[in-house]
C-alpha cells in the first residue's frame, strides 16, 4: 500500500486514479475512506464524471467561447431555455460537420423529447445558418439597450415559433413566379417575417436578389424591410434573406 | 471542462466512491436508497446515463440538454 500512501500525499491525477481503481478491492477500508475524499475533491475541481461514451458532450463547454453567434444571442436573450437549446444546436451542427451524424441525430431526439417542435426549430435554424439572419436583425435595432433587448426577444419568440411556417427554401427548379407566390402568400398570412434561403450558382443568386428587391415595391409588402446576406459554400453561393416588418414584430398577439 | 469517462468494469468503484448504488432496474440510488431524479430532465437517472458534475457533485442525466442547462445554471464563462 506504499504506492497508495504516496498518491494520497502527492495528490490524485488521471493516471494514478486508474491505478487506484484497478486495485480498489484490495485497499483496506481506512485507506479507502481517505482515497474517497481525495478522489471526490479531484473530480470536484473541474472534471465531470460520465458513465457513457458521449465524450463529444465536452464540446458543449467550448461553445460559449467558440461561437460568435451564440455569444451574441446569449447576451441578448432573456430565456435561459433558448440559450440551453442554442448550445445543444451548436453541438449538433458541430457533430454533423464532423460526420458524426448518428450522434447528431441522437441529440436531436433528446431536444425534441424535452422542447418539442420549438427545440427542433432552433436546431434547424442553427444547422441551416438562419440563426445568422436572427443575429443580423439584432444589429439593425436602434434605441436604448433595454428597449433593444425587449424588441429582439419579441422578434426571437416569433422567429422560433413560426420558423417552419414562414421559411421558404428556394429549389433550383422553382420559377420566379413560384418564389413570388411563396413570399406574398406568407406575407398575406400576417407573418412579421419571411425567410428566404437558396443555395446555387452566382447567376441564380443575383437573379433572386433582384427579384426580392423588386418585391419590396409590392403594396402588400408595405412596412417590410429586406435584409440579405450572401456567403460562399465551396463552389456554391448561399443566399439568405428576410423580409421583416418591425411593426408586426412588436405587435402583441 | 474535462470529462472523465468511466468504463463498464470501473463503474461500481466510482459508485462506491460517491456513496451511490443501483437498484434492480439499474437506477441510481443515493445513500438513503432513494432514486436520484435529474433536476433538468425530471427523470430518475439510470446507471448508463449518470453524469456527476464538478463543484457540487450534482448528479444529472448525461443528455446534452441537461448539460447545457447545467452550464446555464453554474458556469461562469461570461
Amino acid at each position: 500500500m506504499d504506492d497508495i500512501i504516496a498518491i494520497l500525499r502527492s495528490g490524485i491525477t488521471v493516471t494514478n486514479l486508474k491505478h487506484i481503481i484497478s486495485i480498489w478491492g484490495k485497499i483496506p477500508p481506512d485507506i479507502k475512506d481517505k482515497l474517497k475524499k481525495a478522489i471526490r475533491e479531484f473530480f470536484n475541481k473541474s472534471k465531470m464524471v460520465s458513465f457513457d461514451y458521449k465524450n463529444t458532450n465536452s464540446e458543449l463547454f467550448t461553445i460559449d467561447k467558440s461561437s460568435s453567434n451564440f455569444r451574441r444571442l446569449k447576451s441578448a436573450l432573456i430565456s435561459q431555455e433558448y440559450i440551453a437549446i442554442l448550445r445543444v444546436a451548436e453541438l449538433i451542427k458541430w457533430l454533423n460537420l464532423n460526420n458524426l451524424h448518428n450522434e447528431a441525430e441522437e441529440r436531436r431526439k433528446e431536444v425534441y423529447q424535452k422542447y418539442r417542435q420549438k427545440g427542433i426549430n432552433i436546431v434547424d435554424m442553427v444547422g441551416t445558418g438562419d440563426i445568422g439572419t436572427a443575429v443580423s436583425y439584432l444589429d439593425r435595432l436602434n434605441g436604448e439597450p433595454a428597449q433593444q433587448k425587449l424588441l429582439f426577444n419579441q422578434f426571437f419568440d416569433k422567429f422560433v415559433n413560426n420558423y417552419t411556417e414562414f421559411c421558404l427554401m428556394i429549389q433550383s427548379h422553382m420559377q420566379e413566379i413560384d418564389v413570388e407566390k411563396g413570399i406574398l402568400g406568407r406575407v398575406g398570412r400576417g407573418s412579421p417575417f419571411v425567410l428566404v434561403r437558396f443555395l446555387g450558382d452566382k447567376k441564380r443568386t443575383d437573379k433572386l436578389d433582384s427579384l426580392l428587391l423588386g418585391l419590396l415595391e409590392e403594396p402588400s409588402l408595405d412596412g417590410y424591410e429586406l435584409q440579405r446576406n450572401v456567403s460562399k459554400l465551396g463552389k456554391k453561393f448561399q443566399y439568405q434573406a428576410m423580409f421583416v416588418n418591425p411593426k408586426l414584430v412588436e405587435k402583441n398577439e | 471542462m474535462e470529462i472523465i469517462e468511466i468504463n463498464e468494469q470501473n463503474k461500481q468503484v466510482i459508485l462506491e466512491i460517491f456513496n451511490l448504488s443501483v437498484d434492480k432496474e439499474n437506477y441510481i440510488l443515493d445513500e438513503n436508497k432513494t432514486r436520484i431524479v435529474c433536476r433538468y430532465s425530471k427523470e430518475p437517472i439510470k446507471l448508463e446515463n449518470l453524469a456527476i458534475m464538478p463543484g457540487s457533485e450534482i448528479k444529472i442525466n448525461n443528455y446534452s440538454y441537461c448539460i447545457s442547462e447545467y452550464i446555464n445554471e453554474f458556469s461562469n464563462s461570461e
